[in-house]
């Protein structure tokens, strides 16, 4: 059984249609890079993953768990799967470590004791220790968005979904932050990454998914998708990305 | 219960409370809008101004305003204005001042100090480049601020000029302190006059609510359209 | 300096410019005209209002208020050039008096109405021309000085007055134990004393002055030095007639500067007077002395020292008091405002849409109102819709006016925090939602944890100045009778015609406030500053006070 599984899902806003019978399938360890151009749906199908994003079609199941079935406990869905967003959203007034805690405390119920020192260790591991007791705003770019990892990484989540992490950081910044998500994927964390960083998918992706006007247009293996990508879209997409 | 009341008073003094109270009210309104605003936009150019005088004789002037209930302020203005009509024409006794007059002075100056925070910032949004342009072409420091900035500013302001004219309009009813008849007063009037202060006082509650609320609708409209991409 | 009178140069010279287009200036109307167009003047008098307006031996009206009214109807003769203006009499009482002058059967009330906030929303009055105060007489023998030697004891008022309001309210605030009982009349009252059933009558001291006067054994009585509260008197006409109340106190404040009026007052006050040749013996009060001195504009800010008519302490006790209601009322209507302020703007930005759609009406509606037309619906319109004995129970609320506009201040300063609160959640970015939900928070989590405190901090500016907005807003509660702090300048400026002093003074506390309440919320907002956040000051104002 795929850690994530969609089927056919198709999503509109009134009249515009943004998402049309898309259909993929995660596996648990498996890394998956969706590419596309700005505006075809990429950061809306993987909000749907976690039921940030209704659709009105098809079907999402995760781990088993139906996302579109109105019985559902979304929010306990959610509390399972880690979000990374392009803009951080670390809570400005909370200190990094609270940051951390706030969902181990408020969601799973742990200690506050337990929660920081779980917090502490996970700021460790994204290399971030001296900085515990900051404010968000009294970070960089890419320190903040390594918080925003451990945050999501303290839920002990099953998967992890990354919505371009690295396109609101400057050039210096962004290798630090690939660099966690790289360690993550060699542990086995099942991932799905919006992204346009082309290095970090031919090194670390399993598959990689082209989208265009909402559409899954390329799902291919990642030696596939760079070697012969089959539509022609990719294909300029592709060469715009890689040659400037 | 509602049997006991007499809604058809408000058919019968409706001609009455329109003609006198409404326009004085409107009356009122307008001028002081006017007044307010260009009183209000001097203010807003001396508080910007670089002589220190100025600029802080205008702010005194503004924060005491915005600091003193317009209650009070109404009062205060019934009292002096004699006294200033008076020292302004050389008689060395207050002079004789209508209640409409004495009502316009208060709102004018009143509103003007808000009035003036809004062109304030509308002229702080015009970028320093655009006063520098009109000084390259040659003009003087009136003309930028006259054909330039001011207009820019206005334009930029106006839909936040119209609001705290929704705002004045209803103000206007705190002439009643005054035994004014304006909406409210011609209203108040006939409540005590025939002890319908139920029917009276709803139906000027309905006028006010329809006017401010069409009003600000169109307000927003425009906002709408002013903030048009690509402007 | 020269600046400034340029400044209000150009003003005035605005203001005259557009009163140019604005409504014709009146020629002569209201009772002026009616009097020039039928040649007669109506004033209307009491029938035993010693010594003020009463029909003496041969029925015909006299009296202290008839005097001084002859001088107004001599200064209208001269205004009108109107010689032969025939002068008409007509008896009122204390029922008939307001509506006899608002239907024009009389054009002047020349008696002993007591000038108050109330009768001021039916009447005009002209300046004062007698001072008294609600007190108490008793048997010296008693020796009773002041309210606490009433403790527990029997006292006795005439019913439908506003003396026995007063020692009401004041034995239920101060749990003085006191048994009131109303008398029909002032003979009855007096009666009650006079054979020990009642220990004490509270009455205006110069009625009481009269009937001790009269009594078989004046100097067996005593009027207490305490007063409850102060009456001042006035000659009524009708509101909204500019004109002729200009000619009204022109002729009153000629009397008072020639020093007629001493001349009239001894004629009343200080010698026999018909029918029984009894002398009052009633010297002019301090107040009235003030009063009369005052019409004359000297400055003296000597005057907050001085002890005001209402016999509590001085002036400046008189503005402090006003203070106070102005916080009380200020402070509750807030904690009312904040509360509700939040639920209607955290509402408003749920994804629920009739939720919204409630909050969003409920704003509209307190906004779109002006706040006087709320407060004269919470005042006058709510009691009447309620059921009759609910109604009626809110009406004889004590207080009730104080608490009217708490919650009227408070509903309508609710739907503007609600504004501001909404517009602070929503300029936070919608990915601070997304990230709490993300984490697994139920919405009421995300609201509580995350989206709540910052937008709290955003909004404190904008929540400042609404605060301010309340302390000032306070003061349209005048028109529903609470004395807060303008009323009560304003209540010095009519009695002892300080007027600039008044508004100063309660102008500079305004402005003081001010100051504390912006320091105050700085210093809470540094407080609550987020590390590393620069604080996002508002770039657009909002239109509002
Ligand atoms: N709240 C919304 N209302 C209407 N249209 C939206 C909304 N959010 C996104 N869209 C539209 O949906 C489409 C897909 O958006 P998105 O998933 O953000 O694209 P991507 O992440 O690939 O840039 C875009 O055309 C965008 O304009
Ligand atoms: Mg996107």
């Amino acid at each position: 059984m795929p850690m994530i599984e969609m089927k056919n899902v198709s999503k509109w806003y009134g009249p515009v249609q943004v998402l049309n019978g898309c259909s993929t399938a995660v596996n648990k360890g498996e890394v998956v890079v969706v590419c596309g151009p700005s505006g075809s749906g990429k950061s809306t199908l993987i909000k749907t993953v976690n039921g940030l994003e209704p659709f009105q079609q098809g079907d999402v199941v995760v781990n088993g768990i139906s996302v579109g079935d109105p019985k559902t406990n979304l929010t306990r869905l959610r509390a399972q799967i880690g979000m990374v967003f392009q803009h951080f959203e670390l809570f400005p007034h909370m200190s990094v470590t609270d940051n951390i805690s706030l969902g181990q405390i408020r969601v799973l119920g742990r200690s506050r004791d337990e929660a920081t020192a779980r917090s502490l260790k996970l700021l460790e591991r994204v290399g971030l220790s001296q900085h515990a007791a900051k404010y968000p705003g009294q970070l960089s770019g890419g320190q903040q968005q390594r918080v925003a990892i451990a945050r999501a990484l303290a839920m002990d989540p099953l998967a992890m979904l990354f919505d371009e992490p690295t396109s609101a950081l400057d050039p210096e910044m962004i290798n630090e932050v690939l660099d966690v998500m790289t360690e993550l994927a060699r542990e086995g964390m099942t991932m799905m990454v919006v992204t346009h960083e082309m290095g970090f998918a031919s090194r670390v992706a399993h598959r990689v998914i082209f989208m265009d006007h909402g559409q899954i247009v390329e799902d291919d293996k990642k030696e596939d998708f760079f070697g012969t990508p089959r539509s022609e879209r990719a294909r300029q997409f592709l060469s715009k990305i890689l040659h400037h | 219960m509602l049997t006991a009341f007499d809604w058809d008073i408000i058919r019968r003094t409706a001609p009455y409370l329109f003609r006198e109270g409404m326009t004085f009210t409107l009356t009122l309104t307008a001028l002081a809008m006017t007044g307010g605003i260009v009183f209000g936009t001097l203010l807003a150019m001396m508080r910007l101004a670089s002589y220190r005088t100025l600029s802080t004789a205008a702010s005194a002037y503004v924060n005491v305003m915005r600091s003193t209930p317009l209650v009070l302020v109404i009062f205060w203005f019934y009292f002096l204005v004699p006294w200033m009509g008076g020292w302004l024409l050389g008689a060395t006794r207050p002079i004789q001042v209508g209640a409409f007059l004495s009502s316009l002075v208060t709102f004018m100056m009143f509103e003007a100090a808000y009035y003036c925070e809004i062109m304030r910032a509308g002229i702080q949004s015009i970028p320093r480049g655009q006063m520098w342009a009109g000084y390259a072409l040659g003009l003087s420091y009136w003309q930028t601020m006259g054909q330039i900035v001011l207009p820019q500013a206005f334009r930029n302001m106006l839909p936040v000029l119209l609001t705290q004219t929704i705002i004045l309009f209803q103000d206007t009813s705190l002439v009643y302190v005054l035994s004014i008849t304006d909406f409210l007063g011609a209203a108040s009037k006939v409540a005590q006059r025939d002890g319908r202060l139920v029917e009276m006082y709803l139906f000027v509650a309905v006028v006010y609510f329809a006017i401010s609320f069409g009003l600000s609708s169109l307000v927003k409209r425009l906002q709408a359209r002013l903030t048009v991409p690509g402007r | 300096m020269k600046n400034c009178r340029r400044l209000v140069s150009v003003g005035l010279v605005t203001v005259c410019a557009l009163t140019l287009v604005g409504p014709p200036a009146g020629a002569q109307e209201g009772t002026l005209k009616k009097i020039k167009e039928t040649g007669v003047i109506t004033l209307g008098h009491r029938d035993a209002s010693i010594p003020f307006s009463y029909f003496d031996d041969k029925q015909s009206a006299i009296g202290y208020a008839i005097d001084l009214c002859g001088k107004i109807v001599d200064a209208v003769k001269a205004e009108l050039k109107m010689p032969n203006l025939q002068v008409k009499l007509n008896p009122v009482t204390s029922a008939t008096r307001i509506p006899l002058m608002a239907n024009g059967t009389i054009d002047l009330e020349c008696g002993s109405t007591t000038n108050n906030l109330e009768r001021q929303k039916q009447v005009s009055f002209t300046i004062t021309h007698f001072v008294t105060a609600n007190r108490f007489v008793s048997k010296k023998a008693a020796n009773l000085k002041d309210l606490n030697d009433l403790k527990g004891k029997t006292v006795v008022s005439t019913s439908g007055t506003t003396n026995i309001k007063q020692i009401t309210e004041l034995n239920g605030q101060k749990n003085l134990g006191i048994t009131i009982l109303p008398a029909k009349d002032h003979a009855e009252a007096f009666l009650m004393v006079e054979t020990g059933r009642a220990a004490a009558f509270f009455m205006d001291d110069i009625l009481l002055y009269s009937l001790v006067a009269s009594s078989k054994t004046p100097a067996e009585w005593t009027i207490s030095a305490e007063a409850l509260s102060v009456e001042p008197y006035g000659i009524m006409l009708r509101k909204d007639d500019p004109s002729f109340k200009k000619v009204v106190d022109g002729a009153m404040a000629a009397v008072y500067k020639t020093g007629e009026i001493n001349k009239i007052y001894a004629k009343w006050f200080l010698s026999p007077v018909p029918p029984k040749g009894v002398n009052l013996n009633v010297p002019m009060s301090d107040v009235f002395k003030h009063v009369v001195a005052k019409v004359k504009y000297n400055w003296n800010w000597g005057i907050f020292w001085q002890l005001s008519p209402d016999g509590r302490g001085t002036y400046l006790d008189t503005l402090v008091a006003g203070l106070g209601w102005t916080l009380a009322t200020a402070m509750a209507a807030w904690v009312i405002a904040l509360a509700l302020g939040m639920i209607v703007g955290v509402v408003r930005t749920t994804p629920t849409r009739w939720l919204r759609r409630l909050g969003d009406a409920w704003v509209e509606v307190f906004r779109n109102v002006p706040l006087l037309v709320q407060m004269f619906l919470w005042f006058f319109v709510v009691p009447e819709l309620l059921p009759a004995s609910v109604g009626t129970w809110l009406k004889q609320l004590p207080r009730s006016a104080f608490y009217t506009a708490v919650v009227c201040l408070g509903l309508y300063t609710s739907a503007r925090v609600a504004e501001q609160v909404r517009a602070g959640i929503q300029s936070l970015a919608s990915g601070q939602r997304m990230a709490g939900i993300a984490l697994g928070l139920t919405l009421p989590q995300t609201y509580r944890f995350i989206l709540l405190p910052m937008a709290i901090r955003i909004v404190m500016p904008p929540l400042t100045s609404e605060f301010l907005n309340v302390i000032k807003n306070s003061a349209v509660a005048l028109t529903i009778g609470l004395v807060e702090l303008t009323a009560s300048a304003r209540s010095i400026q009519e009695f002892s015609f300080q007027v600039f002093e008044a508004f100063t003074a309660a102008t500079l506390i305004y402005m003081a406030l001010n100051l504390i309440v912006v320091i105050g919320m700085r210093r809470l907002e540094r407080r609550l500053a987020v590390p590393g956040l620069i604080g996002s000051g508002q770039a657009m104002p909002m239109a509002g006070h």
